[in-house]
């Protein structure tokens, strides 16, 4: 199905020459006087007209040239364009929401999903009509409005939209569903374009009516990364590091480990990573070194994530207690962050008084809370503190709400079988994770304490097995650090700068080389943090002492780096497949009707000149 | 020599130039090249059954008189001229003996141009064909001692000249040419009554471009064999012959002023064609059943090259 458009239907105003021209002819005909020597000669003719009547109009090949030509030209003026519709349906307004998370750097797909969303984008917008509109938007840690077509040239989109850059981390895709719908004109018909790879294990809540299309660039892809990186300060001499590998596979592999300090390798090992599996592996460096790399040797699809920094920070040490009979397996994911010094205590050991930065109870509780930061697993059924009830079944699915707490944490994959049920919470609780309206985690403050309630009963269930759990407490930790940097960060999340109350000068080096330089006019954060590696903050202090700080910019982390097209996006797959040749095709016919023109302009010269 | 002169005041008439002058509508423009007049004074018209004229021509007979310039003999008889006896013929003899001569006599060249407008027409003008080939069978006549008559048979009013005689003869004829008018219609038939009213007989050569069949047999009529041997010079011009013109023309008749609007394509062209056909056909027809000679002349044709070799090749004009 097509049909015809006219740019500039004003144009067809020079349809109206070609009456004229028909009397022009008419009257040059009429006008053609021809003197014969003898009518005798001519007086067989039958079909004489006499100048009486009516004249025909006379279909000479130059009157026949001039109409065409005329056509030609009004029909060029109004710049027509055909537009071919693969499937029936005109397509005024496109939504295109473009996924920039990191797993999109993936290369299963030449020379990567992300160039080959990218290259459906720009497809996409160059097939509009002049009177369709196009909005694009991306979507990773956060959402970007990129431009629409009514405040830009089209020129500029496709060039913003070459320009962009993956590597964040997260899934922002129903803020920026919720921004597309909105933004959308209703009485035009609309489609939204979702250019994704499906590798996350959310659906975004959508209106099923609305038309959406989506475009996966996913093949079953085996990854395996380096998750997570951390230090921990055993001495003023000697650093533990601990790395996390991830084989997000369904086949085995063997890959070759090695860390780098300060980039001269120290050493390299072997790790044979089953199905489905996260390994450990520690290593001790002595000194004080800058940055330790632990990079993963061999191919896969996302080599991004093969490399994981840490910057070392000279900070100090964090006092973590915990108290409790039943020390594992939380004293594992204690030990496995860096900078922690941990003392497992008994209950019948710990009193209030004791100095410690970070106090975690299971199976107990204080006779009243200490100040600082508490966290309370497997609350005990009688204390003076809590009213727990009994244990409950999770019947809802978890959600998480946003928090820094939370940061990085994804339930998926996580059981929790029973939670520990309270009568009643301090008023000043806020529930973290919660199924339904049971709090699994929450936060509340008492006095000077911060108290976090872990409920979730932490013997059922595969919590405390999955690399969820360290990365909790890791946060805990984190949050009592006064470090003024992370040592790391993902990718795509904004990276805090210096103050410049403290730091009146610095210079942000990437590890492209590119450097950013600030004065005391600064923004609070970085944001163009997409390329992962080390970047380096050269801060000058008011004395003028230079401290130099290390940021390692990891893409592998538990969202991203499984890559593979998530069970969910099956369907869409189909539906992307049906839904793709809705695209309109337009062509401007004006070339080709000014190029005729010219043409026959040239053969009824060339009749002329005959 | 004559014919130098007569070239020097053919110059000055125009008559040496190759392309002919147009004055102006309806103004004959007469013009004989130098090499047309060359070729001319090596042929003379074939009119040797027309010598019935008197005895001041150059052309010989069968007639005798006598005379110095001996032929033969005759026996004298009572009146004859004792000066013209040839006493040693008779001496030789029992009876007395005249020496005859050649009786020589002129003939009788008629030329009736049709003068209407329709000879005016053509780009060049018909006129200009059928000036030069009247100006050439005039220059043939005249050069060779024949009577001449020039008889026009349109115009403002028939005008005629002749009889006239001789080289002498030639500048008035050229200068008469010259003053000739084509327009209105032509009346043939009248032209040929005045020109019959003064002479009996002769070779008579008619130049037109024969509009009306009915006319033109009627003209014939009026002149008989073998009184009159005619020859009928029939001009076209390639228009005529060849129309290129398509479309929708409002045509004018040249002669009548008579308007009518036809509508000219490619059938029309071909029926024009077959109808022109027919009307030669008809026209020689005519020519045959009255015992003239009938030449289809198209008006762009060559004096020196096409006209005079092919009058040459019908006897028309024989070398001297």
């Amino acid at each position: 199905m097509s049909f015809i458009g006219f740019a500039n239907p004003i144009g067809l105003l020079g349809l109206l020459s070609i009456p004229a021209i028909i009397v022009l002819h008419m009257l040059r005909e009429r006008s053609k006087h021809y003197r014969v020597s003898s009518l005798s000669l001519w007086s067989f003719l039958d079909i004489e007209v006499r100048g009486s009547r009516l004249r025909k109009i006379p279909l000479t090949r130059l009157l026949l040239l001039d109409l065409s030509i005329a056509l030609l030209l009004s029909l060029a003026w109004a710049q027509p364009h055909i537009t071919l519709l693969l499937n029936g349906r005109s397509v005024h307004q496109i939504m295109i929401l473009l996924d920039v998370s990191s797993s999109m750097l993936a290369e299963d797909i030449v020379p990567s999903r992300f160039s080959q969303a990218q290259l459906k984008a720009i497809s996409l917008i160059s097939s509009l009509g002049p009177r369709d509109s196009a909005t694009v938007v991306t979507f990773g840690s956060t959402v970007k409005w990129i431009g629409n077509t009514s405040d830009s040239t089209v020129s500029e989109i496709l060039n913003r939209i070459t320009n962009l850059q993956a590597g964040e981390t997260g899934n922002a895709l129903p803020e920026a569903l919720a921004l597309a719908l909105s933004v959308h004109d209703p009485e035009i018909p609309f489609e939204l374009h979702i250019l994704t790879d499906a590798a996350f294990s959310k659906i975004p809540s959508f209106d099923e009516s609305e038309s959406i299309t989506w475009h996966i660039f996913s093949k079953e892809s085996a990854n395996q990364a380096v998750l997570r990186l951390s230090s921990y300060q055993i001495n003023e001499n000697q650093h533990q590091l601990f790395a996390s590998i991830a084989n997000f596979s369904t086949q085995p592999a063997n890959r070759v480990i090695s860390l780098l300090v300060d980039e001269v390798p120290v050493d390299s090992t072997t790790l044979k990573l089953n199905p489905e599996s996260i390994v450990s592996q520690v290593w001790t460096v002595a000194g004080k070194p800058d940055v330790v790399n632990v990079i993963l040797s061999g191919g896969d699809y996302l080599p991004q994530d093969d490399v994981a920094s840490l910057g070392m920070h000279k900070g100090g040490l964090i006092r973590v207690a915990l108290v409790t009979d039943s020390p594992s397996p939380v004293d594992r994911a204690l030990h496995s962050i860096p900078n922690v010094t941990l003392r497992i205590l008994s209950p019948r050991e710990y009193f209030p008084g004791m100095q410690f930065d970070i106090v975690v109870f299971r199976q107990t509780v204080p006779e009243e809370w200490p100040n600082g930061v508490i966290l309370v697993l497997d609350p005990p059924k009688e204390n003076h503190l809590l009213e727990v009830e009994d244990l409950v079944s999770i019947e809802a699915l978890p959600v998480v709400e946003p928090d820094p707490l939370l940061d990085g944490v994804d339930l998926s994959g996580i059981s929790l079988k029973n939670v520990w049920k309270l009568k009643s919470f301090p008023e000043s609780t806020v529930p973290l994770i919660k199924s339904g309206d049971l709090p699994i985690l929450a936060r509340t403050a008492v006095g000077n304490s911060t108290v976090y309630l872990l409920l979730a009963d932490l013997d059922s269930g595969n919590l405390t097995r999955h690399p969820v759990f360290p990365i909790l407490i890791d946060n805990l930790i984190q949050s009592v650090i006064q470090n003024p940097l992370p040592s790391a960060l993902d990718t795509g999340l904004p990276l805090s700068l210096l103050s410049p109350v403290e730091y009146p000068f610095m210079k942000l080096t990437l590890p492209d080389g590119n450097s950013f330089e600030f004065g005391r006019e600064r923004p609070t954060f970085f944001q163009q943090t997409q390329v992962h590696g080390v970047y380096r903050i050269e801060g000058l202090d008011a004395e003028g002492r230079t401290n130099n700080f290390f940021i390692g910019l990891n893409s592998g982390n538990q969202t991203e780096s499984d890559i593979r097209q998530r069970a969910w996006a099956t369907n869409l797959v189909r539906l992307d497949q049906d839904r793709e040749t809705r695209v309109s095709q337009e062509v401007n016919l004006m070339p080709w009707l000014l190029g005729l023109a010219i043409l026959l302009l040239f053969m009824e010269a060339w009749l002329s000149w005959r | 020599m004559w014919y130098q002169r007569i070239s020097r005041l053919a110059d000055l008439f125009r008559l040496g130039s190759i392309l002919p002058i147009h004055d102006s509508p309806g103004q004959s423009g007469v013009s004989l090249s130098p090499q047309t007049i060359s070729q001319l004074n090596r042929l003379k018209l074939n009119a040797s059954r027309y010598i019935r004229g008197r005895g001041t021509g150059t052309r010989s007979s069968i007639r005798r008189h006598p005379a110095y310039d001996f032929r033969e003999h005759r026996k004298y008889a009572p009146g004859d001229d004792i000066r013209f006896v040839d006493w040693k013929a008779s001496a030789r003899n029992e009876h007395i003996f005249i020496k005859q001569g050649e009786y020589p006599k002129d003939a009788t060249v008629h030329l009736l141009l049709d003068c209407s407008a329709s000879m005016n027409w053509g780009e060049p003008p018909k006129l200009r064909s059928a000036l030069s080939i009247a100006a050439s069978i005039a220059f043939l006549a005249l050069s060779n001692g024949d009577r001449f008559f020039f008889q026009t048979s349109a115009g403002k009013s028939v005008q005629s000249l002749g009889p006239i005689t001789g080289k002498g003869q030639i500048p008035s004829l050229f200068n008469f040419l010259q003053m000739i008018t084509f327009e209105g219609r032509s009346d043939l038939v009248e032209s040929i009554r005045g020109l019959i009213r003064k002479s009996q007989s002769g070779l008579i050569l008619i130049i037109s471009d024969l509009l009306d069949v009915n006319e033109f047999r009627h003209v014939l009529e009026l002149l008989p064999a073998p009184k009159w041997d005619v020859v009928v010079i029939h001009l076209l011009h390639p228009l005529e012959l060849k129309p290129e013109m398509l479309g929708d023309f409002q045509m004018v008749d040249a002669e009548t002023g008579r308007i009518a609007n036809y509508d000219i394509d490619a059938a029309a062209i071909q029926s024009y064609q077959e109808n022109l056909s027919v009307w030669k056909d008809e026209l020689e027809t005519v020519c045959i059943d009255n015992n003239a000679f009938y030449i289809l002349i198209p008006t762009d044709w060559s004096i020196e090259q096409e006209v005079i070799p092919l009058l040459r090749s019908i006897q028309l004009m024989i070398p001297k």
